[in-house]
């Protein structure tokens, strides 16, 4: 039996681009969490008071928003394409989405990291609640809907017709395709 | 149609927590009668509080409202409570009214279940009644900004002997 990423080649790519990214987030994110974890306990208080917000709402939206979403959109459109044994109707979608959501991440989380320094006059520490009136920078809201409208293009692709069948056929028996019901 | 044995067990198992979830919240406000919050304290403009009769007076306001009943009115600011600290007597009813001028905040009288949300532009109202004599902490539990973790206050529930009226 094939490999998937041998079938669909362009697919992998972006799920292990979505994956990557997620991984990184995670890792990013769970650093800060670390810091706060040695700050917390007394150990190794590397974080100023000033600065343990700005640490914090880098964990949360790194891990609970940027890494679960890079996540589920990688795995998503891996169970897709392999579902719908077809694969993805528009790779430019795929590309615009993943690029979306890079972008949004980037400009999001530099606004948070901002806060860190006090010459950048930005800052975003409003934890990943994020509840108003509260006001972060406005690239942090904007970076947000960037990623946020980047799942929306990644989500539209999945489900819409046309798409490509595997490049080899599967030996594990036929099975109805959307384009030949 | 065929569905997989795998899709039929994920799709039961979120039925059947949606059932429990329903569940719990139906038996906590029927049986338990545990009780939301709501809107019934009004709401105040944040920039008309300091005009308002019931938050402009910056000392502690305690008002006795029957016999064993109390009024309490509390401004939740960046980054402490006004006043910080109230005085009621042991066994008394209070009803708080508390505001916010400024973002969200918490006001949640420690190890008890009173526990209110302050939304700016609107009175928060809650009635707590306090069996037993003490110190209780007032905490902010709804993250507010920079200072969020120093902001506290205290309750101070003190026997009727020793209450001597208002604060």
């Amino acid at each position: 039996m094939a490999l998937f990423r041998d079938e669909y080649p362009a697919e992998a790519r972006i799920i292990r681009l979505a994956l990557a990214s997620s991984f990184v987030a995670l890792g990013i994110g769970a650093l800060f969490g670390l810091l706060q974890a040695l700050n917390r306990t007394g150990v190794l208080p590397l974080i100023s008071p000033t600065d343990y917000y700005t640490a914090l709402t880098a964990h949360g939206v790194l891990l609970a928003l940027i890494f679960t979403i890079f996540f589920l959109v990688a795995v998503f459109t891996w169970a897709v394409v392999r579902s719908l044994e077809r694969g993805l109707p528009d790779l430019r979608l795929a590309k615009l989405a993943y690029g979306l959501m890079v972008i949004g991440t980037v400009t999001t989380t530099v606004t948070i990291l901002g806060g860190f320094v006090p010459e950048i006059p930005m800052s975003a520490d409003v934890l990943y609640t994020m509840y108003a009136p509260m006001q972060a920078h406005p690239g942090f809201y904007g970076g947000l809907a960037l990623f946020l409208i980047g799942t929306w293009v990644a989500g539209f692709d999945w489900f819409r017709p046309g798409g490509a069948g595997a490049m080899t056929t599967r030996t594990s028996g036929f099975r109805c395709r959307p384009s030949w019901c | 149609m065929d569905i997989h044995r795998y899709e039929r067990l994920w799709l039961a198992g979120a039925l059947v927590l949606i059932v429990l979830f329903i569940g719990t919240i139906t038996y906590g406000a029927v049986v338990v009668g545990v009780e939301m919050v709501s809107a019934s304290g009004g709401t105040i403009a944040p920039d008309e509080i300091p005009n308002d009769d019931r938050f402009s007076d910056p000392r502690p306001r305690v008002e006795q409202v029957g016999e064993n009943e109390y009024e309490a009115y509390v401004i939740a600011r960046q980054f402490l409570f006004q006043p910080r600290q109230l005085r009621v007597p042991e066994g008394s009813t209070v009803t708080f009214y508390v505001t916010s001028p400024d973002v969200l905040h918490g006001f949640e009288v420690v190890g008890t279940n009173a526990n209110m949300m302050v939304i700016p532009g609107q009175v928060t109202k809650a009635t707590v009644e306090f069996e037993e004599a003490g110190s209780y902490g007032v905490v902010c539990n709804e993250y507010c900004g920079a200072g969020h973790h120093t902001m506290e206050g205290s309750i101070e529930v003190v026997p009727q002997s020793e209450w001597e009226g208002g604060n």
